[in-house]
């Protein structure tokens, strides 16, 4: 029974996170420019990093990653690889340095998150893209910044959200603060 | 020990995403790959278009500023148009007549595939002025590079650029990389490539100065593209670029759609 449950828990999950990625991939990507910024996938993946252990989530990042790389014209896997780097290098910052689990460690972690996303995403873009005679270096590029403040933006409004809301479900990621004595 | 496993750990999450991608390029995994999109076709368009709506009536509010002081204009220019559209639907009478006298069986031979857009750039154009859209029917559709897209006004908004069994990639004429042969329906009929202008409008370069060309001429195909007909409506000229110290003059064309009101398109097929 409890093995039906563990199968019945995992086909909720993949149906949830291939639901974000193809929301991802039409729902927000139509939307007006600021909003166009949100990463559902990466914000739901974090979610599930603080919630679950690393390896499911490894898991939930193939499925997201899968579904976008079947939804873009990139080359196949190039999701799939994004997510799984960005994942175990913010579990390995999770693990080794912003290790007290506070709202602030969270908020820093999201916008790590971000920017690791974002710089694997376009080096591997750029490394494909170089060839072109109208290719930009997307570091110099001011709408890459914008695109990456607002993204942090969202990030860390929904971990915000998140936290709270799971902070008054349960007391596992209850925030605490040091104290002098 | 415990830094041993996790790092021989690592090297097996690194495996699986070398066994998918085998999977991927070997086409194992292409039946799964063909019946998901096929599955998620119809769930990706209702999203696309409740996306497109929203950022549709954003944009809206955007322009409705701009709206009210171009209305007074725009009502003489729709003067203009009633009575120059008299005409013309005199002469589409006799056009019908002629085409049916000389047994035209239909005013063109091309076939149409129609297509819902389910997704445009997931990223922002790391290339310049790089726009494309998804369609949802791709080469088991028919559908092969090069081949026109219209909306549903007859405007050619792009061309295929990429295909796969289910999918397609679309660039708009507005993109650097989306170029067309283009005639403007000026006296001389002048003739020229056009491209993607910073995503937002379409360019004609290299026209000689000798060509008159006036703004608001419509710019159409030429056919001379290989796949795509002649006739398909670009655009109007908006501006016209001429230095009397240049040997080539150029022009900017606008685009006659709104990408944010595109969720469907037809693919017009040889």
């Amino acid at each position: 029974m409890s093995r039906l449950k563990y199968y019945f828990e995992w086909f909720f999950y993949f149906l949830v996170f291939s639901l974000v990625a193809i929301i991802q991939a039409t729902f927000i990507s139509a939307l007006p420019p600021v909003y166009f910024a949100i990463n559902l996938p990466l914000t739901f993946l974090l979610f599930s990093l603080l919630i679950f252990k690393r390896e499911s989530t490894l898991i939930l990042a193939i499925i997201v990653g899968f579904w976008l790389d079947l939804l873009s014209f990139n080359f196949f896997g190039l999701n799939i690889l994004i997510f799984l780097v960005t994942i175990l290098l913010i579990d390995f910052l999770l693990n080794n340095w912003l290790t007290n689990r506070s709202l602030y460690s969270f908020l820093v972690l999201s916008a790590l998150s971000v920017l690791i996303y974002n710089i694997l995403l376009y080096s591997i873009l750029a490394a494909t893209y170089s060839g072109q005679n109208n290719f930009s270096f997307f570091l110099f590029e001011s709408r890459f910044w914008g695109q990456l403040a607002w993204q942090m933006i969202w990030i860390t409004g929904f971990m915000l959200l998140f936290f709270n809301l799971a902070n008054s479900l349960s007391k596992r990621l209850k925030p605490f603060f040091l104290e002098k004595k | 020990m415990a830094y041993y496993s996790k790092k021989n750990k690592n090297w097996l999450w690194a495996l699986a995403f070398i066994f998918i991608m085998l999977l991927h390029f070997t086409k194992i995994l292409a039946p799964i790959e063909n019946l998901a999109i096929s599955a998620i076709n119809p769930l990706a368009s209702f999203f696309y278009g409740s996306g497109s709506r929203i950022r549709n009536s954003y944009e809206e509010n955007q322009k409705q500023k701009e709206i009210f002081s171009r209305s007074a204009e725009l009502e003489k220019e729709v003067a203009r148009l009633t009575v120059e559209n008299a005409k013309f639907k005199e002469l589409e009478q006799d056009n019908l007549k002629l085409r049916t006298q000389l047994s035209f069986l239909s005013t063109t031979k091309y076939k149409n595939v129609l297509a819902n857009v389910i997704s445009q750039n997931l990223v922002f154009d790391i290339k310049e002025g790089d726009q494309d859209i998804v369609i949802d029917r791709g080469s088991k559709d028919g559908i092969k590079e090069d081949l026109g897209v219209i909306n549903e006004n007859g405007v050619i908004i792009g061309k295929i650029t990429e295909t796969r069994d289910h999918l397609s990639k679309v660039c708009l004429t507005t993109n650097r990389n989306c170029k067309f042969a283009a005639t403007i329906y000026n006296q001389d009929r002048t003739m020229g490539i056009t491209e993607g202008d910073l995503g937002l409008t379409v360019k004609m370069n290299f026209i000689p100065q000798l060509e008159k060309i006036n703004l608001g001429d419509t710019v159409i195909t030429s056919g001379l593209g290989g796949n795509i007909a002649r006739g398909l409506v670009i655009g109007k000229v908006s501006q016209v670029n001429n230095r009397s110290n240049e040997i080539w003059q150029d022009v900017n064309i606008e685009p006659l759609f709104n990408l944010s009101t595109l969720t469907i398109v037809t693919v017009l097929t040889p």
